[in-house]
């Protein structure tokens, strides 16, 4: 038995490989929490996130075989998912505009107004970013990638992984700044 | 009120995306069950599709090897059927070129009927005589043949071309007029069977068809005949003779020199280019070349060489590497780090090349040369280490088709290998170096590459 893997997993993942649709269904179960906590990193909502969760999913499911038992399913699945959140990317980036920043006026944010923002709604914020933006940022940032790993994966320079990071942190300051104000605005009242 | 750090950035978004928790949605689980139930459907629709050819091809090899063996089959025991009937229907020997049966009938007809051997074996002469004798006794035998099928080949429903005379209801009658007209001048001593025989070898030239009548006629002088028929069946055939002259001795002129004046060269290669020499600029993806290049030979081993090449240069400059336009200069302080390049460019070549070592179907070459590129379109992606909120110039893209005159080097070395006398393959390592900045960036573009090309040399005699 792997040591990564608990019995119950594995024994869904026998199932997976049978073609047991309960089996499927409840491995889907398990890890659904997990996988839609990465993909809402690179969709634009959650619409977006669930089309890249279940795009992953399948993938998973039909390519099981290729899965090394002996390593953590958790990660093998979290790495389909990115992958398939990339591939998306890379079929968007084709049809995609120039995107610009405009220049905030105030960047200072109220580290109280902050405090108040959801999870939810800070993860909104990162979503809003422009799609060459919001994949950079989250693969560096939310998901550790290096820039030559992230270079790589996009075919873009390591020059343009930084530049695309940097301008990805000024547009959250921005949306943040905003939104503090917006928060604080709110208390004040 | 604070200006929030990087890392304090990182810290706040990571938090955030780890404690976002999706609640799960059972919809969304039938939304994939259905997918994957349809896959599955695909899938063994797939398999098939996928197999098909191989299935296909299979079948159709069962096929035809089923079809070779039963025809085979068939035609051998037609073959087998066409000589027992001619020799029992007194057809006497069997056409050896259509009816050449294995074993026995083989050997026997390869024996060499000469007149020595016609008296160790008399089989086929004695036959012929009985039967000649039977058609004189019963001439219903002869009537019986005019039942004979009209096609026997095609009996058993395949048809093969067989000679027309054969199709006819006479052809047996026919075939033994054909015979008698073969017969020696010795077996036809009396006149009145002289003047028959020549009569019908004049039909049977003719192509007419002997009436039952004629037949008839012909009984008693074929019953003499066969009486007599003591001669062999090879010396009883005459065979036509053939005038062969035998032609001069012509001595082959001897093959000119060819010298190839020029040639044509198609390629392809991928395009390797870079502004600089730091780790950066090799991370950015490769472009391709493609050109159309035309080699005049000068001298044995010396070819000029020009034609039009058309590229896609992708390329990153660092900072120092590109020069900012001076009308930029005042609309924004922060420069870029880097510089993501690409270009299309045309370019015309004009190279001289040597041949170091040349044999009948392979030469290595060197060539050196200049190029003049003319620059369709620039594009430029501008990146910064950091974020300016007064930076404006992200990106840049320039098409104004300017002409680079004699901006490159070029040097390559390559290898032709021949494949007819008019095409070869050629591999042509190849380096540009820049003379002259080149662009709105004024930036020096090395490129290297490798070009793949087939070559046509039309042929020239002297």
């Amino acid at each position: 038995m792997s040591e990564h893997n608990s019995a119950a997993i594995l024994e869904l993942l026998d199932g997976c490989l049978q073609g047991n649709r309960r089996s499927q269904e409840l491995l889907y179960k398990q890890f659904y929490g997990y996988a839609m906590k990465l993909c809402m990193r690179y969709a634009r909502n959650e619409e977006e996130a669930k089309e890249i969760l279940n795009d992953g999913f399948f993938k998973v499911f039909t390519k099981l075989e290729t899965y090394d038992m002996k390593r953590p399913f958790k990660t093998w699945m979290g790495r389909v998912m990115i992958n398939t959140a990339l591939d998306q990317y890379r079929r968007e980036a084709k049809h995609q505009v120039y995107e610009d920043i405009r220049s905030a006026e105030n960047m200072v944010v109220d580290e109280t107004a902050v405090s108040r923002i959801t999870h939810q709604e800070l993860l909104e914020l990162v979503q809003q970013l422009p799609p060459a933006y919001r994949t950079v940022f989250s693969l560096a940032v939310l998901d550790g990638y290096t820039h030559e790993e992230i270079a790589d994966e996009l075919e873009i320079s390591v020059g343009a992984s930084k530049s695309n990071l940097s301008r990805a942190r000024g547009k959250l300051r921005e949306m943040l700044a905003k939104v503090s104000r917006q928060e604080h605005e709110r208390m004040v009242r | 009120m604070k200006e929030w750090s990087d890392e304090e950035l990182d810290k706040l978004f990571r938090a955030s995306a780890e404690e976002f928790e999706a609640e799960y949605q059972p919809s969304d689980w039938q939304s994939l069950r259905r997918r994957l139930d349809e896959a599955d459907g695909v899938a063994g629709g797939g398999w098939l599709k996928s197999m098909a050819p191989w299935v296909a091809g299979v079948l159709l090899l069962l096929l035809g090897g089923m079809g070779v063996h039963f025809y085979g089959n068939e035609a051998g025991i037609r073959r087998e059927r066409a000589i027992v009937s001619a020799s029992e229907k007194g057809g006497g020997k069997p056409d050896a070129r259509t009816a050449r049966p294995p074993g026995a009938a083989f050997s026997k007809s390869e024996a060499g009927e000469t007149d020595e051997n016609v008296e160790s074996k008399p089989q086929s002469v004695r036959i012929k005589g009985k039967k000649a004798q039977e058609i004189a006794a019963a001439p219903e035998v002869a009537e019986k043949k005019k039942e004979l099928p009209r096609n026997p080949v095609s009996v058993s429903g395949v048809r093969k071309p067989t000679d027309p005379e054969r199709r006819s209801e006479k052809g047996a009658v026919l075939l033994l007029k054909k015979a008698l007209t073969r017969v020696d001048e010795k077996a036809r001593n009396t006149e009145s069977m002289e003047e028959k025989l020549s009569e019908l070898a004049k039909r049977s030239a003719l192509r007419e068809r002997a009436s039952d009548d004629e037949f008839r006629s012909l009984l008693p002088a074929l019953t003499k005949l066969a009486s007599r028929a003591t001669l062999p069946m090879r010396s009883a055939i005459s065979y036509p003779a053939v005038a062969y002259a035998q032609p001069a001795v012509a001595v082959a002129p001897k093959p000119e020199e060819s010298i190839p004046k020029w040639s044509v060269r198609l390629g392809l290669a991928p395009d390797l280019s870079m502004a600089g020499t730091s780790e950066m600029t090799s991370s950015i993806k490769p472009g391709s070349s493609a050109s159309l290049l035309v080699d005049v030979n000068v001298r044995k081993r010396w070819v000029i060489q020009t034609g039009v090449i058309m590229s896609l240069k992708n390329y990153v400059a660092m900072g120092g590497e590109y020069t900012w336009p001076s009308e930029w200069k005042y609309k924004q302080i922060q420069r870029p780090n880097s510089v993501d390049g690409s270009c299309r460019v045309i370019e015309i070549p004009l190279n001289i090349r040597f041949d170091i070592r040349q044999s009948p179907t392979s030469r290595w070459f060197v060539g050196a040369g200049v190029s003049s590129y003319n620059l369709l379109k620039e594009k430029y992606e501008f990146n910064y280490d950091s974020y300016d909120p007064k930076t404006v110039m992200y990106g840049y893209s320039y098409n104004e088709k300017l002409w680079a005159i004699l901006c490159h080097a070029n040097a390559s070395v390559g290898y032709e290998r021949r494949l007819t006398q008019r095409l070869s393959i050629l591999a042509e390592p190849y380096v540009r170096i820049p003379l002259r900045k080149l662009g709105v960036g004024q930036v020096n573009l090395f490129t290297g590459g490798v070009w793949f090309s087939v070559r046509y040399t039309p042929v020239f005699r002297r």
